[in-house]
């Protein structure tokens, strides 16, 4: 009994400071639009595009925080807002989708500069490039729900429940196109070296 | 997980592993691989990684790409979400939005409200100090000379300041000496029996 109310407590001291936490716009801006913004940013393919969903995400999360019920992480949370915004933005623009994407395109080629200096020497800086490019190439051959799942689990690290929660598929089917993602990104990988 | 047909080759795609505690040479397969980079090795299979170098490397070199595509990507978003406003870009628009404007049109009418007053009282009297005609209430002191000639055609500042207490004299004279009674407007004294009669005429009626 006692453990239970305890849990109660716990879970309601969590969901008051996360609401606070939302409450502060600049705070949530600064802690999540980096990790946000790459996901949407390598979800659509992007970069100009990326920033105004990213926006749109924060404005959403900020005049609907009072619905944030604590059930999740303020990012899964976000990242599920975000991917509503992606799948509304594909269904817009279904034909000229990746056409447009080709005139803002994400360009990571210049991104390793920004890497930790101490923690990499140039030429790691350089490898470290050219596989995150293979990487960003085989994206783009992805289903959006496959390259969706995958930038989930392998850039946003979340686990099978939260990709799950955040996609609202069943966890075998997010398991699906998590498998059918890595085989095709492992085999264009392999092939590019 | 599916331990199927041996794999001496490590590169070659599509084979597994099996009976990996007799044969070490038998290798993961594509599909293991993709569980190991999911974290869903069975046990048997995380012995034989731990074991065999060259699923050891496929894993790692899966891994270290996916790795670099990381940290390449969230420097990437780093360096352009810091050049990215804050959440003033959101904030008029998600609460202060009408606020703002008000204060904005509030703070408009309150400096319209200081300026045009001061605009419209200084045009008169330049346009007559333009005209020559002397501005009968202008102070010397509100006189803002121009291009250094003080007080063009008024004479001295202190035969402005004369002229003007000459005229606030004047003023204050007229205004002590103006007719403060009913009789001196004109106006009769109004007797009080007429007063009750007017008053019980309008009772009656």
């Amino acid at each position: 009994m006692q453990l239970a109310l305890d849990a109660a407590m716990t879970k309601l001291h969590a969901a008051a400071r996360t609401a606070s936490e939302l409450d502060d716009i600049d705070a949530l801006v600064r802690t999540y639009r980096p990790r946000l913004l790459r996901f949407v940013a390598f979800s659509i393919g992007d970069a100009d595009l990326a920033e105004s969903i990213t926006q749109d995400c924060f404005l959403k999360a900020y005049n609907g925080r009072e619905s944030f019920r604590g059930d999740c992480s303020v990012n899964t949370w976000l990242t599920s807002i975000a991917v509503n915004l992606i799948r509304d933005q594909q269904r817009l623009q279904k034909f000229r989708f990746w056409r447009h994407a080709r005139a803002t395109a994400v360009d990571i080629g210049d991104a390793a500069s920004f890497l930790p200096s101490h923690e990499s020497s140039p030429e790691a800086r350089v490898l470290a490039r050219e596989k995150a490019q293979q990487v960003q190439a085989a994206l783009e051959t992805l289903s959006p729900n496959q390259r969706t799942v995958f930038l989930m689990r392998f850039a946003e690290e979340m686990d099978l429940a939260e990709i799950a929660a955040a996609t609202r598929m069943p966890i075998n089917t997010v398991k699906t196109h998590l498998h059918r993602a890595l085989k095709s990104v492992r085999s264009q990988i392999g092939s590019a070296q | 997980m599916n331990l199927n047909r041996p794999n001496p080759n490590p590169h070659e795609p599509e084979t597994a592993m099996a009976q990996p505690s007799a044969d070490r040479f038998i290798h993961l397969s594509d599909d293991q691989l993709d569980a190991a980079l999911l974290g869903e090795l069975g046990a048997a299979e995380r012995r034989h990684l731990e074991a065999c170098a060259p699923c050891a490397a496929r894993v790692a070199e899966l891994d270290s790409a996916l790795a670099d595509f990381r940290s390449v990507t969230l420097a990437w978003s780093e360096r352009r979400s810091a050049t990215l406003p804050l959440g003033e870009g959101l904030r008029p628009r998600v609460r202060m939005a009408r606020p703002l404007a008000w204060a904005m049109a509030a703070s408009l009418a309150l400096l319209l409200g200081l300026v045009a007053p001061t605009a419209l009282h200084r045009q008169p009297v330049q346009s007559a100090a333009q005209a020559g005609i002397p501005a009968p209430m202008e102070t010397a002191a509100n006189e803002i000379p121009t291009n250094g000639t003080p007080n063009d055609g008024a004479g001295s500042p202190d035969e402005q300041i004369s002229r003007d207490n000459q005229m606030l004299g004047a003023i204050d004279r007229e205004l002590d000496a103006s007719a403060t009674t009913p009789a001196a407007l004109g106006l009769q004294p109004v007797a009080a029996e007429r007063i009750s009669r007017s008053h019980a005429a309008t009772l009656r009626d």
